[in-house]
């Protein structure tokens, strides 16, 4: 096991070593999944070390899912902010032998939708000036499509979107996708066909011009 | 994954979104979020009561099993809440010292806490709180304070012996204290440091 | 579902009352997943607990592991060790010692310094005077690199001429200090206890002035 702690050459500049990446030893069973499951546990019985890891590891996620879903990084924190207030409040509800990311993101997927609502979203019209947040440093080549599948994606209604983005994106099974959302699954599965048929439509024209 | 989800495109749009290059992993917005975690209120004792009434209904066989359960193992185990504590003393005087009250016993010098300050100096860290044998080594309950002067520190009591102790900054790097002596770690292999308390 | 809110209103009731003790129960071992693992160190807590060991320290220790990310198997050894280290301080600081004294005797133990010098702290002190501080002490002058028997020496010397605890640590302290500074240890203790040494009454002196059995 990697040796956590450094003697005095972690004074002052000295090379640090950061424990590695939650990869536990302590649950060689566990499911395939991006965090250790002792995480969500050890921060239900108050271990604020392991809620602030679980943070760490689920805030990229959250944020990319919140970006994609609500169109602008402002929103988008604000929500992931939000969801991780709540979830820590609601530990104690969290059960031991559940899954923590389907989890996180029926706490996230409402507060995304609670954003949408109250800006009222049209389906049509997207904020250019928000394109750059997400864009970022993608190579110039690859900028029209990214536009591309921006605009279109902003342009789904939510729950399609919604749906589109924690099954191809997030890679959910649809079973989770249900438990987040609350919706069943063949509704589920006629919400992402319409999403998959409407980026296909929309986006064979641009690969077919590059 | 069915008919319809296998294509090019969607593989391509999946790429593109997964690949979200702007999403890296921001220390400074983690930071922001955990400051709002801890800083919001716990929910409230009413909260947490409508908590317990949502769950799934137990059939009445299962309901049955665990209130007798619950109630025999509260009966069994009644003496084991608050077991008496080493150092728990039999009078509280003395004024707060530092952050934490300080309490004295009349009579029991060795019962009496010190307050003991520890400094640690780390320019980059968000957090540290300090970990070691006096706190079950989990630090929620002793966060350091940053100075301006970017020093770190908190002033804990402790009661007079020796103690073994380490910072854990960030929440996941653990450091020993380069002012203090090293412990030895016989049972996990991981120095952390020593200080001796006692009254001056 | 009438019937299942009624039974699960008094399970909730019975739980209420219960609780505090429910929760001493679950939740003693938190942050190992690993169910198998986790049982393995709850039956070494529960084994020396069963031998009248104190539960504290081994949760402590348990602790310490789930900090410190080992495996569950090794919290489990290491859980046993320190299990093993306090029966044996438990023998060896007979006929009552304190959890206190306990602790400070499987740190001992756990450095390195030999079972049966314990005794011999035990008996530096009348009954009833806790030996928990002379064996920190003793712990960090052979952590430091004192040999041991130099600093049972020092130690058992000191506490049989009356020293109180406060001054042992404050010679612990003081050998700390001058080693970080470059001092060997031998010597460090050396200059250290004739210091105590000389603030204590001679023995002559101090079996005419305390009253029987009234030492510190």
């Amino acid at each position: 096991m990697d040796d956590p702690f450094q003697g005095s050459a972690a004074w002052r500049g000295g090379e640090q070593r950061e424990y590695p990446p939650q990869t536990s030893l302590m649950n060689d069973s566990r499911p395939a999944s991006s965090i250790d499951p002792t995480l969500p546990l050890r921060a239900k019985g108050g271990d604020r070390q392991a809620f602030a890891e679980l943070v760490d590891v689920m805030y990229p996620r959250a944020l990319r899912f919140a970006l994609h879903m609500v169109g602008n990084r402002e929103d988008a924190e604000e929500a992931v902010q939000d969801t991780f207030v709540r979830v820590h409040r609601n530990l104690d509800r969290f059960r031991d032998d559940a899954r923590f990311e389907p989890w996180l993101f029926r706490i996230l997927a409402n507060r995304c939708r609670t954003v949408l609502e109250k800006r009222k979203r049209h389906s049509v019209v997207i904020q250019y000036g928000d394109v750059p947040d997400r864009i970022g440093a993608v190579q110039e080549a690859e900028r029209d499509w990214t536009e591309e599948v921006y605009k279109v994606l902003d342009t789904l209604p939510s729950e399609q979107r919604e749906a589109f983005l924690l099954r191809h994106v997030e890679d959910m099974a649809y079973e989770d996708i249900a438990a987040i959302t609350g919706v069943g699954l063949s509704a589920l599965r006629m919400r992402v066909k319409r999403a998959c048929d409407a980026l296909r439509v929309r986006l064979t024209e641009v690969m077919r011009d590059e | 994954m069915s008919e319809f989800e296998r294509d090019p495109i969607i593989d391509k749009v999946r790429d593109t979104l997964r690949s979200a290059p702007h999403v890296a992993p921001d220390q400074r917005a983690v930071a922001r979020v955990l400051s709002s975690v801890w800083e919001s209120p716990p929910p409230s004792g009413w909260r947490r009561f409508i908590n317990t009434w949502r769950v799934p209904a137990l059939s009445g066989l299962g309901a049955g099993v665990l209130t007798v359960g619950a109630l025999l193992i509260g009966f069994v185990t009644r003496g084991a809440v608050n077991p008496r504590q080493e150092a728990e003393p039999l009078a509280a005087t003395g004024a707060p010292t530092g952050e934490y009250p300080v309490q004295a016993v009349a009579f029991d010098a060795e019962a009496i806490q010190i307050p003991t300050q520890f400094v640690f100096e780390h320019g980059e860290a968000q957090s540290i709180t300090l970990v070691g044998d006096f706190n079950d080594w989990k630090g929620e309950a002793m966060p350091l304070t940053r100075l301006p002067n970017g020093l770190w520190t908190t002033t804990v009591p402790l009661l007079p012996g020796r103690h073994v102790y380490a910072y854990l900054v960030n929440g996941t790097l653990l450091l020993a204290d380069p002012r203090a002596p090293k412990s030895g770690d016989a049972d996990y292999g991981n120095e952390g440091s020593v200080v001796m308390v006692f009254a001056r | 579902m009438n019937r299942h809110r009624v039974l699960f209103v008094a399970l909730v009731l019975a739980s209420v009352s219960v609780a505090p003790a429910l929760r001493a129960q679950g939740s003693r071992v938190l942050g190992i997943a690993d169910a198998r693992a986790r049982a393995a160190v709850e039956r070494e807590i529960a084994q020396a607990e069963a031998r009248g060991l104190p539960v504290r320290p081994l949760l402590a220790k348990a602790h310490e592991g789930v900090t410190k990310r080992a495996t569950g198997e090794r919290i489990r050894v290491a859980v046993a060790s320190q299990a093993r280290r306090l029966e044996q301080a438990r023998d060896l600081l007979a006929p009552s010692p304190s959890e206190a004294e306990l602790v400070a005797g499987a740190d001992a133990l756990a450095v390195g310094v030999p079972a049966p010098m314990l005794k011999k702290v035990r008996a530096a002190y009348p009954a009833g005077h806790s030996v928990a501080m002379p064996l920190d002490v003793l712990t960090e002058l052979v952590a430091r690199g004192v040999p041991a028997n130099h600093a049972l020496e020092q130690i058992t010397q000191l506490m049989t001429r009356g020293a109180t605890p406060t001054q042992i640590a404050s010679l612990g302290a003081s050998v700390q200090a001058d080693v970080a500074a470059g001092l060997t240890p031998d010597a460090a203790l050396e200059v250290r206890a004739r210091g105590v040494m000389s603030l204590l009454p001679s023995p002559a002196a101090a079996a005419a002035l305390a009253p029987r059995g009234s030492r510190p």
